[in-house]
């Protein structure tokens, strides 16, 4: 195991995706468990998501290595797994996206790529999306969290309707809320009646962890 | 006409060329993304390749060197009082609010709050108050009112609190509409209004090169009443726009001048202002989505600022003044002239950007105080120095002569003021405690300071056209 974990360090720190699938490849190829595969994957995310927190490696670095473990994990891992009914350890489903009315995603990706990185099954369904596609998804994908992120102060409020109508479908206890964006503030997710708040990405994660329970 | 900006460049001919081709090349093979269908068919009928399913316009380059040529590029931001006019183009530096922050640092309590109403209202008097800010950009959010009536709370707010020149966004054709006959109803009448525009609108395109629907409606508003519209780019080099400040030129002048040919193609006698507040994606860890007033983002105001230039469009600029400084470290605000000096210096006509930190997001009035102060020195910089008989004061030198003084001189007295500037807040006493020293310089100006108030059927007229807009967001 830490051997692939070290291999798969040294892979995902060349932040070149192709490569670092074919490695993934050959991994599995040369008998590795792909559930093994994954495990080692999210502890060297972990890794980089630490180097972020700590100032050592950029934006930049840690969003091109979760690209590639994104890849490696879609194209390679995730098809394996399924085949062999064996299942992943995932730390929670979360659905995000931006709200109605505002078509700024950058911050909204950023989160969600951390929440994969951290081990979250993640389920992004964009920017600029009808409160009814945010109910209509949270029926079918079922998550633990839906985390909506919003930068216009016009839009904000949007987050407050998307939660009502979660309430009106009978799906709010199903779920945590996660709100986001530039203009939201803790105390606009205690108003909006949402479970939780990151002020940026690495809290967005945080707060994910604690709605789940899970002690870090 | 300021001197300085006479004698410096960030970019040479030839690179301002190599932009503008660049631009021409994006527009024409990846086009822009337009959410609007009015607009779209604007395009089209000039003719734009235009996609209605996927909403993207590809602009040959001659309907933008046309509109580059053609539109109306002269005018006066007006202020409700004349004595506080803009007149844009003419070689002069001014200073504006910076906009749309969320939260105020309170004067009383010194914590941080979400803005209202009255913060607009009381800021807006501040600004009016100062000599070195020459237009108030809507600076924080209305936020005690709903999403569809705060735009009009604001501007009710603004013109009864400032004479000088106002600006704001229009966002949705109704709400838009609405803003102006506010306007109209200040200035007398929407041909009143089209002779001395006392607002204008910023409109800002979402990068990566798109148009987003209600800003656009905003811009075709705007356009068929002939208020001056400003189009303003919020790019993000490494994350909405290339990582390379000559790539993120190129993608923000594309997006700035499809947004101008909008609205020339609506009306080609609307007021066309470039605008840029584009910074660096902040890639290391941090709370902020971007690190404003920094000096990548000079060098991108200035050449903005030569761009708009180059095609002879008046613009404005963003100088982060103290938007990096944080409620806890109030001291970095003193960066604020790095990113001013360098826009000013090519004679961008408007530095916009007093009076927020936190990254543009929280009013402070102390803020406003200092960056009146340091506009006023960076605004006497670039006025520089004349040299004539009078300035070269031979007859004095040779009348004091050897170790003599000039303090007996009425050379002395007579330039004093208009040689040096004097600041108010940079003297020592006030130093020891410089913020203490600014906020109660604001408290007194929120004290006494009294702007003429609107006549009083005028303020009923706004009243009113609130009034009807809250119905018909009720109804609908």
């Amino acid at each position: 195991m830490s051997n692939l974990v070290s291999t798969l360090r040294n892979e995902i720190l060349t932040f070149d995706a192709d490569r670092f699938v074919e490695t993934v490849k050959k991994s599995v190829d040369q008998g590795n468990d792909p559930v093994e595969v994954v495990n080692a994957l999210t502890e060297v995310l972990k890794e980089v998501g630490k180097k972020f927190e700590n100032g050592e490696f950029f934006l930049v670095h840690l969003v091109q290595a979760g690209d590639a473990a994104k890849r490696a994990t879609v194209e390679v891992l995730e098809p394996l797994i399924k085949k062999s009914s064996q299942k992943r350890e995932m730390l929670g489903k979360v659905l995000i996206g931006t709200v109605a009315g505002d078509i700024h995603d950058i911050g909204k990706n950023i989160v969600s790529m951390m929440l994969f990185t951290s081990g979250f099954e993640v389920l992004d369904i964009g920017k600029d999306i009808p409160t009814e596609d945010f109910v209509k998804k949270t029926k079918e994908f079922n998550p633990d969290i839906v985390a909506l992120s919003a930068l216009l102060t016009t839009t904000l409020p949007v987050q407050r309707e998307v939660i009502a109508a979660l309430k009106k479908a009978g799906l709010r206890p199903k779920v945590k809320i996660l709100i986001g964006g530039a203009p939201a503030t803790a105390k606009w997710a205690e108003e909006s009646g949402a479970d939780g708040y990151g002020e940026d990405a690495v809290e967005a994660v945080r707060a994910a962890k604690r709605l789940m329970g899970i002690r870090e | 006409m300021d001197k300085l900006p006479e004698n410096t460049s960030a970019l040479v001919k030839d690179e301002l060329n190599s932009i503008h081709s660049s631009t021409l090349e994006i527009l024409e093979k990846t086009g822009v993304r337009v959410d609007e269908e009015n607009a779209l068919k604007l395009l089209q009928n000039a003719g734009a390749t235009v996609d209605f399913k996927t909403k993207i316009a590809k602009i040959p380059r001659s309907l933008i060197e046309e509109m580059t040529k053609r539109a109306r590029k002269s005018v006066t931001l007006c202020g409700r009082d004349p004595r506080y006019d803009v007149p844009l183009g003419e070689g002069k530096v001014h200073v504006m609010t910076e906009s749309t922050g969320i939260n105020v640092l309170d004067i009383e309590t010194g914590t941080v709050r979400t803005a209202t109403k009255k913060d607009v209202e009381e800021s807006a008097r501040v600004a009016d108050a100062l000599d070195n800010i020459h237009l108030y950009s809507i600076m924080i959010d209305a936020l005690d009112y709903p999403e569809e009536i705060m735009g009009l709370e604001e501007i009710d707010a603004m013109f009864n609190n400032t004479v000088k020149h106002i600006d704001t966004g229009a966002m949705g054709a109704d709400t838009s509409k609405d803003m102006i006959r506010m306007a109209a109803a200040v200035a007398g009448g929407f041909e009143e209004l089209k002779k001395r525009p006392i607002i204008d609108f910023m409109q800002t395109p979402v990068s990566p090169l798109i148009h987003e629907r209600k800003n656009t409606e905003g811009i075709l508003v705007c356009a068929k009443y002939e208020v001056p519209i400003i189009i303003l780019n919020m790019a993000q080099a490494g994350g909405t726009a290339p990582m390379t400040l000559a790539g993120t030129l190129a993608q923000t002048n594309a997006e700035v001048l499809s947004g101008m040919l909008i609205a020339y193609l609506a009306n080609p006698n609307v007021p066309l202002i470039y605008g840029t507040t584009s910074v660096v994606l902040n890639q290391k860890f941090s709370s902020g989505p971007s690190i404003f007033g920094l000096v990548e983002e000079a060098l991108i105001s200035t050449a903005s600022a030569q761009l708009a230039k180059h095609y002879g469009f008046p613009c404005v600029v963003g100088a982060g003044f103290a938007a990096h400084a944080t409620t806890d470290s109030r001291e970095v605000g003193f960066l604020a002239p790095m990113s001013l000096v360098f826009p000013a210096l090519v004679g961008a006509d408007i530095l916009y950007g007093v009076g927020l930190i936190d990254e543009a997001k929280t009013l402070a009035y102390e803020e406003m105080i200092l960056g009146n102060e340091v506009a006023g020195m960076v605004l006497r910089g670039v006025r520089g120095f004349e040299v004539n008989d009078e300035t070269l004061a031979n007859d004095v030198i040779n009348k004091v002569g050897h170790g003599g003084t000039f303090l007996h001189e009425k050379h002395t007295l007579r330039n004093l003021t208009k040689e040096v500037f004097i600041p108010e807040m940079l003297d020592k006493p006030k130093l020891q405690d410089v913020l203490r020293s600014a906020k109660e310089r604001a408290k007194h100006i929120l004290a006494t300071h009294k702007p003429e108030p609107l006549d009083k059927e005028v303020k009923e007229q706004l009243r009113s056209i609130i009034k009807e807009a809250t119905r018909r967001e009720k109804k609908s």
